[in-house]
């Protein structure tokens, strides 16, 4: 048996503008693989997508403990840069109508660990408007506070989510 | 895809390094690591190739990648003929979650017809509790079987931290 396990498969809900789930970060591992796929959105405009963590309480965080830093690679050749050191979530990668969309591979560590900061890595595609952009992204949540979901919004609310898939995988670590 | 687990350490109380020993077959394998913290300030998380479990330390070290710094724009990580070569970012430190988490990718250490790569990312906070990350690469330009890979800070012990090898497999 693999030492990365599935731990849940979600579909996106048709028709919102903010797609977390949560209760999928447990104290079973301390490192995680989430991996989203063929996220699109109704509107034919493209949009970004901010990420945030879940609280234990189901709530998404919105405390200005953000720092992160995403490095966003076009196929004309030019590069974009975001970041902050105090912010309320993760600028950002991008979806848009389908067949183009968004899909991501991010490593997350230490969620649940309430001596630790909540870690990510990510490397995302997306297709929008008949160009790419790439994104490389790192992160953490400066704070000890026990997350147990993750997951992202539509900056702005302008349109709502259409399709897509997070699954979330467990790398489990045999003593 | 399968990983399937070859070696793991718990660091509780401090040592000098990790040894992580079984790159023995040509699947590539992958290391992940997380709470990487070091005994003292200031101290930088590097690496060896072990060569029939000794660390290599000759200057064939080659390395590339981007570093990134959430206070800043976006670094270059680049060095040559280096007698080891960089997991972490920047200095981490003995403060709350001053530490070192990511994962790394192994190629061809088993093959002595082929340099040893690496592919990885990392994270850290430093040890002014500034956030790095590495996307990066390194080869190890000489033609031998490598058997796995040394982790240590560059000055100091390993105060705690989980540190495990797996096997990539088909099924």
């Amino acid at each position: 048996m693999s030492n990365l396990r599935l731990i849940n498969e979600t579909e996106v809900t048709t028709g919102i503008s903010e797609f977390y789930v949560n209760n999928i970060f447990t104290d079973d591992f301390d490192i995680y693989k989430v991996v989203f796929n063929n996220i699109s959105t109704a509107s034919s405009s493209s949009c970004n997508l901010f990420h945030r963590f879940v609280d234990s309480s189901g709530i998404a965080v919105t405390s200005s403990k953000y720092t992160f830093q995403t490095l966003q690679i076009r196929d004309d050749g030019v590069s974009a840069q975001y970041r902050g050191d105090a912010n309320t979530s993760v600028s950002r990668v991008l979806s848009d109508l389908s067949p183009e969309g968004h899909s991501s591979t991010n490593w997350i560590y230490n969620p649940t660990n309430t001596n630790s900061y909540t870690y990510y890595t990510g490397q995302s595609m997306s297709g929008i408007s008949s160009v790419l952009r790439m994104g490389q992204q790192i992160c953490v949540l400066e704070e000890t506070s026990k997350i147990t979901g993750f997951g992202f919004f539509v900056n702005g609310a302008t349109t709502t989510f259409s399709t897509g898939v997070m699954r979330t995988y467990g790398l489990r670590v045999d003593a | 895809m399968s990983l399937v687990q070859i070696a793991t350490e718990t660091v509780t109380s401090a040592v000098s390094y990790v040894d992580l020993i079984g790159t023995t077959t040509d699947d590539i394998y992958m290391i992940a690591f997380n709470n990487v913290q070091p005994a003292t300030d200031a101290t930088q998380l590097v690496c060896r190739v072990l060569v029939n479990g000794n660390p290599d330390t000759s200057a064939e070290y080659d390395r590339a990648g981007r570093q990134f710094r959430t206070h800043t724009s976006v670094g270059t990580f680049a060095g040559q003929n280096e007698t080891f070569t960089y997991l972490g970012g920047a200095q981490s430190g003995t403060n709350t979650s001053e530490t070192n988490q990511g994962n790394v990718y192994l190629y061809n250490f088993n093959n002595s017809n082929e340099f040893s790569f690496a592919t990885f990312e990392t994270i850290t906070t430093d040890y002014a509790q500034r956030s790095y990350g590495l996307k990066a690469g390194f080869i190890q330009t000489e033609l031998q079987a490598c058997n796995g890979l040394r982790i240590y800070f560059s000055s100091g012990n390993i105060a705690s931290g989980t540190f495990t090898l797996y096997r990539q497999v088909s099924s």
